[in-house]
């Protein structure tokens, strides 16, 4: 009887000894694991976001490739006002924004300088419309040098014309102090279709800095 | 079976002999066995904080590029379109709003600037009086052009404008409008109505008139004092056609100071609200925010930048010389600094950031069991004429 007591406790016990290490060592893993797991959690949970971001930041950049490339050809081409009116016949600004070339308003042929005006209808803007951006005949192109990018499209918009500075006042009597102003919008899109960047800016020349300003 | 049976025989044998308790656990057998168990505990324990040490760690970068990322992102595109107002840099600006030429909420320069150490004649505003000392407070006013809803047309007799879309915009809101052919913008408070709807009334005071800046109703509210230019009291104002923009007038200064909340040193952001001018908090754990201004010095403005000054020494240039002041600021970086929200170093230990950028603190920090992060945001102004 006695026997059999000691022997009940002896195996209890020595099962004890052994079981506490054995689970507090799994308790301790299963902490690592949880541990560990959070932090592959959370670690592909950031690269996903740097990535994204750095995808954000190389479509900016595309797009503003495009913007700073269309801005240079504005500037360099000079102020034409014939592309806007109604006798033109190549690279014209028109009410379609064909060659991604927008105009849409009133600039008589032969008009007396700045005697131009926008439509005042209320209608969606040009960069709103999918269309424009979607079929090539009504946007300009740029590829993007050294990258994956497809190339990044741009509209030019003719805005009519503004005061040339600060202390100008455009009218009809001081045509030499107004500037044309021209809008440009550019949108770059990423590789994998995810981050899409429209970036917009406006250029101003002046009247009397006709074709090729910037001769270098 | 046969070792089971075994062991049994054995210890039936030692319990034959009478020694009942050694049968169970000798001295021996117990500090073996607790030797070897703390043993293996202990490894396992180690293992078990260098995890949790790692697991801080990996949280801690987590937090600090996160902020970053979100900061460095959230300061460039601030400092790009500061200083938008319509989409032509040269157009007629018209202030219809009342406030005192200091106020730096309503102010047209785009970029501005304060040490926090100033003193004199341009001092500190009260509202940055608790921001930390030695760092830098940067104000960028600007439209916030990406949120911009057309105008479907622009009742002048009665003071309204409706837009395409039912807006956001709340009583009291400063707004800009600019024309659709780029001539004309005005700056102006939206008086109603208090319900969301299309429409946006201003004051009928105030005509959004194109060809002066700034102005500001005189105390009555007849009048129109807009220094000798064109507007007298009975001009009805400029009618904003179709196809014009109204977005909202956006005023932020970035400036640090302790938490209200936690009590660690925090990026505030200052802004606009209802017309009035209510900090938020941005980001907790900034340490330092450090600004400086690439600027195009000389009597004539050619477009590049020439040096960088900070905040105190432009001021100092705008006292000195006639021909200039902040719009000749072409380009801003900022430095930033970045603190883990605990400890994260077993022990202290001294953190070299690069130096450089401030005379005072931080380009050596030392004794510390944080972590800590240096991130330089540069950014062109983009609305200065130049390209």
């Amino acid at each position: 009887m006695i026997r059999n007591l000691t022997q009940r406790i002896h195996y209890s016990l020595s099962k004890k000894q052994h079981g506490s290490t054995l689970i507090i060592c799994l308790i301790i893993l299963l902490i690592m694991t949880m541990l560990g797991v959070t932090n592959m959690r959370s670690a592909s949970m950031q690269m996903k976001m740097a990535s994204n971001t750095q995808s954000r930041q190389n479509t900016f950049h595309a797009a503003e490739f495009a913007l700073s490339a269309a801005e240079f050809n504005i500037i360099n081409d000079g102020y034409d006002p014939i592309a806007a009116q109604p006798e033109c016949s190549t690279n014209c600004y028109n009410e379609k924004c064909k060659d991604g070339l927008c105009f849409n308003g009133a600039f008589e042929s032969g008009a007396i300088l700045p005697e131009c005006e926008l439509a005042t209808a209320d209608a969606t803007p040009y960069w709103l419309n999918k269309n424009i951006w979607n079929s090539a005949a009504f946007h300009q192109t740029v590829s993007i040098p050294n990258s994956d990018f497809d190339d990044a499209k741009y509209i030019v918009e003719f805005m009519c014309h503004v005061d040339k500075d600060e202390s100008a006042e455009c009218s009809i009597l001081a045509p030499l102090d107004c500037a044309a102003l021209y809008r440009v919008t550019s949108l770059a899109v990423s590789e994998d279709g995810l981050s899409r960047v429209m970036l917009q800016s406006t250029v101003a020349v002046n009247l009397n800095e006709n074709k090729k300003m910037i001769e270098e | 079976m046969r070792s089971f049976k075994k062991k049994k025989s054995l210890r039936s044998f030692y319990g034959f002999s009478g020694c009942v308790k050694s049968a169970g656990v000798t001295l021996v057998e117990l500090l073996v066995a607790m030797f070897i168990g703390l043993f293996i505990l202990s490894g396992a324990v180690s293992v078990m904080v260098g995890s949790k040490n790692n697991f801080v760690m990996e949280q801690e970068v987590a937090f600090i590029q996160e902020n970053s990322r979100f900061l460095a992102g959230e300061l460039v595109h601030e400092i790009r379109m500061a200083g938008y107002f319509g989409c032509s840099t040269f157009n007629d600006l018209t202030n219809t709003l009342n406030h005192d030429a200091g106020d730096w909420m309503y102010a047209s320069k785009g970029v501005q600037g304060y040490e926090v150490s100033d003193a004199g004649p341009s001092a500190l505003p009260a509202e940055f009086s608790d921001a930390r000392e030695n760092t830098d407070v940067l104000i960028i006013n600007r439209g916030e052009s990406s949120e911009s809803i057309r105008v479907s047309y622009h009742e002048v007799v009665k003071s309204r404008m409706r837009l395409s879309q039912t807006h956001g915009f709340n009583v009291g809101d400063i707004l800009i409008v600019e024309d659709a052919s780029c001539s004309n913008t005005s700056v102006f408070q939206m008086i109603g109505p208090a319900s969301r709807s299309r429409w946006v009334e201003h004051a009928a005071v105030s005509p959004l008139s194109g060809s002066c800046s700034p102005a500001r109703p005189d105390s009555d509210g007849v009048a129109y004092d807009c220094s000798g230019d064109i507007p007298g009291p009975l001009v009805k104002g400029y009618r904003f056609r179709p196809g014009s923009a109204v977005m909202a007038f956006k005023s932020s200064a970035f400036f640090v100071k302790n938490s209200d909340i936690t009590g660690v040193s925090t990026l505030y952001r200052s802004g606009l609200e209802r017309g009035r001018s209510v900090a938020r908090e941005l980001v907790g754990g900034v340490e330092d925010f450090q600004v400086i201004y690439g600027v195009d010095f000389g009597p004539a403005a050619d477009g590049k930048i020439d040096r960088y000054y900070n905040a105190t020494e432009l001021k100092g240039l705008e006292v000195e010389y006639s021909w200039f002041d902040w719009r000749r600021v072409l380009n801003v970086r900022v430095t930033v600094v970045l603190k883990s929200n605990s400890r994260v170093y077993p022990s202290a230990h001294d953190v070299d950031l690069g130096g450089g950028f401030n005379a005072n603190n931080y380009e050596y920090l030392s004794n510390t069991r944080y972590l800590y992060q240096k991130i330089v945001v540069t950014g062109n102004v983009r609305n200065r004429g130049g390209t």
